[in-house]
């Protein structure tokens, strides 16, 4: 079995033995840095050599101590910052600006409280100028996946925090993207809620097909939905070290008792703690 | 995968059921509307009862503050022959406003889009804003003569400084997690200021003409009180000179009429676009 990712220590790729050709992985990440620069004292390194790559169809997870980067590194994949050095490569193109099939979703839903349910998701084809009619079908469809279809002409504040989650999801995939950006997107939700939304995206990302990297603050979340979870040292972040999760997707409700998630779950704990993520 | 999907189906005793169903809302809103317009209206009736029992217990001279009951029977009377003079008060106050919005929402766009045009066209509006534009009346006459544009001109003066702060506010505050979702979307400046910017300060921008509406009408009367024979002001100012007390007063309460009137316009198109929006928690 390939595994999905491969980290990749040293900043090139010709550098490194054993690292999957560019060809294969859909995001491939070379010793990304990004240092802010401060007003007032010292510039602020959020990220140091980072280097990933990510498989088409993977699900993976970021985690690692508050501050260490992992917005960063979202964003930079993403296409909205712009990393310090390194490089980063989308589906074989330098990443220079948004990738025109990816979605993102941030930890608010940042839902437009002046447009219905639909309108929201719809939102993605007029910001990408599209015209919206070749895109209704879709989006009644991807609300009806999220079990929301008879919401679609109500409005963001007559939605539970989970339903507001689950259109800005919506909207996110409504452009069929090949690369989702999540955020810390369950960050704003109850815990029961949460483990639901667990469940609901591991199906839905996995019907869709979408390459995935979320971003979270929860071990057993990182854990639960990702075919592998990487995990951040504190900051200046750079990879610790990468814990596999072999278990066939989509998850249910069930795998949080599986010895594979356990496993994993104890993995990624222990590389926290022995990279210094966690205080003994 | 279709044990998943079934799973996530909203069912709807679950606990993500709506808060409203949007007609009941929409009922409410609209209850409310009136129900304030109504409030407005009982004020009015309370404060026109104190003020005759203020005239009546005391017995006030008439060519000091006139009973309500005569004021009215001069509104009745007069406000034909006066009927010109509410048209060009109400005409310099909209014609002023107007003006305020048509320069001062591109100015506010323009303040919140660049650092520099913030930087130059900021501190000139703070300034403007400190000096007591009523004092300005005279010289506005100096030059623009007796005619209405002096007029208009105070009235658009106090309109713009309230429109362009808080439509500068309003776009400034938008939840920067919003820019981001446009230009991930690949979406161009112009696009985001259309889609999300502009619909996001739009509560904003309302309270700023609210404010602004208000200030055009005194902006308006003062114009008239310092110069030119037409308006309200005049028939104010002409009223008290002739010990006309009445004339004055029915003068005034029909400014209070534009005033309120101006306002609850302005409120109408709130409760018009806004009415989906959650009220402020
Ligand atoms: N726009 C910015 N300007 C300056 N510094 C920034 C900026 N964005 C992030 N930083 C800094 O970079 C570091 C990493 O921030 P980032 O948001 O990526 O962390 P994070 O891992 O996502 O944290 P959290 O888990 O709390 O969301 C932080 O120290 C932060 O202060
Ligand atoms: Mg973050």
């Amino acid at each position: 079995m390939v595994s999905p990712i491969v980290e990749a220590p040293a900043p090139t790729v010709s550098s490194t033995p054993g690292l999957l050709p560019p060809s294969r992985s859909q995001v491939s990440v070379r010793g990304v840095g990004k240092r802010f620069a401060a007003r007032k004292g010292a510039a602020v390194v959020a990220l140091e050599q980072v280097s990933l790559d990510i498989l088409p169809g993977a699900f993976v997870s970021v985690v690692g101590p508050s501050g260490c980067g992992k917005s960063t590194l979202l964003l930079a994949i993403a296409g909205l910052e712009r990393p310090t050095s390194g490089s980063i490569v989308v589906e074989g193109e330098e990443v220079k600006g948004p990738f025109p099939r990816m979605g993102i979703a941030f930890q608010r839903d940042s839902l437009l409280e002046w447009r219905t349910v639909l309108d929201n998701v719809l939102l993605q084809a007029d910001l990408r100028g599209r015209s919206r009619s070749g895109y209704i079908e879709r989006g009644r469809a991807l609300l009806q996946m999220v079990g929301l279809e008879a919401f679609a002409s109500h409005y963001p504040h007559e939605l539970s925090g989970g339903m507001r989650q689950r259109v800005a999801l919506c909207r996110a995939l409504l452009h069929e993207p090949t690369l989702l950006l999540l955020d810390e997107p369950f960050g704003a939700v109850d815990a029961l809620t949460r483990e639901q939304l667990n469940v609901d995206v591991s199906g839905i990302c996995e019907v869709s097909n979408v390459t995935t990297m979320l971003v979270t603050h929860d071990i057993n979340e990182a854990v639960f939905m990702a075919d592998a979870v990487v995990v951040m040292t504190s900051r200046p972040g750079t990879v610790a070290g990468i814990v596999e999760v072999d278990a066939p997707k989509p998850r249910t409700h069930g795998f949080r008792s599986d010895p594979a998630f356990l496993r994993a779950a104890t993995a990624v704990r222990e590389l926290l703690e022995a990279t210094g993520g966690f205080r003994r | 995968m279709a044990d998943v999907l079934s799973r996530s189906t909203e069912t709807p005793s679950g606990p993500d059921e709506p808060v409203e169903t949007p007609t009941r809302l929409r009922h409410v809103i609209q209850r409310g509307w009136v129900g304030q317009v109504g409030l407005v209206l009982v004020s009015v009736v309370a404060i026109v009862a104190i003020w005759e029992l203020v005239v009546v217990v005391f017995s006030i001279p008439k060519f000091t503050l006139p009973a309500p009951v005569s004021v009215a029977s001069t509104l009745f009377h007069s406000t034909g022959s006066i009927s010109s003079d509410i048209a060009v008060t109400v005409e310099e106050t909209i014609v002023g406003f107007a003006a305020a919005i048509v320069v001062g929402i591109p100015l506010a766009v323009a303040i919140a889009s660049s650092r520099l045009v913030e930087r130059l066209v900021y501190p000139m509006l703070v300034t403007s804003n400190a000096v007591p534009k009523i004092a300005l009346a005279p010289v506005f006459i100096a030059w623009f003569g007796l005619g209405s544009v002096p007029r208009v001109v105070m009235a658009a003066m106090l309109a713009l400084f309230p429109i362009v702060i808080s439509t500068v506010v309003g776009l400034v505050g938008v939840d920067p997690a919003l820019i981001l979702l446009g230009r991930a979307a690949d979406a161009g400046s112009s696009r985001i200021f259309r889609l999300i910017r502009l619909p996001a300060a739009l509560p904003s921008i309302l309270g700023g003409l609210k404010v602004g509406v208000t200030l055009a009408l005194t902006g308006a009367v003062v114009g008239e009180f310092v110069g030119g024979n037409t308006g309200l002001g005049y028939v104010i100012e002409q009223a008290q000179g002739n010990l006309r007390m009445s004339l004055a007063f029915a003068a005034i309460v029909l400014l209070a009429v534009i005033g309120v009137v101006l306002f609850y316009l302005i409120d109408l198109l709130e409760h018009l676009f806004l009415h989906n929006r959650r009220k402020a928690s």
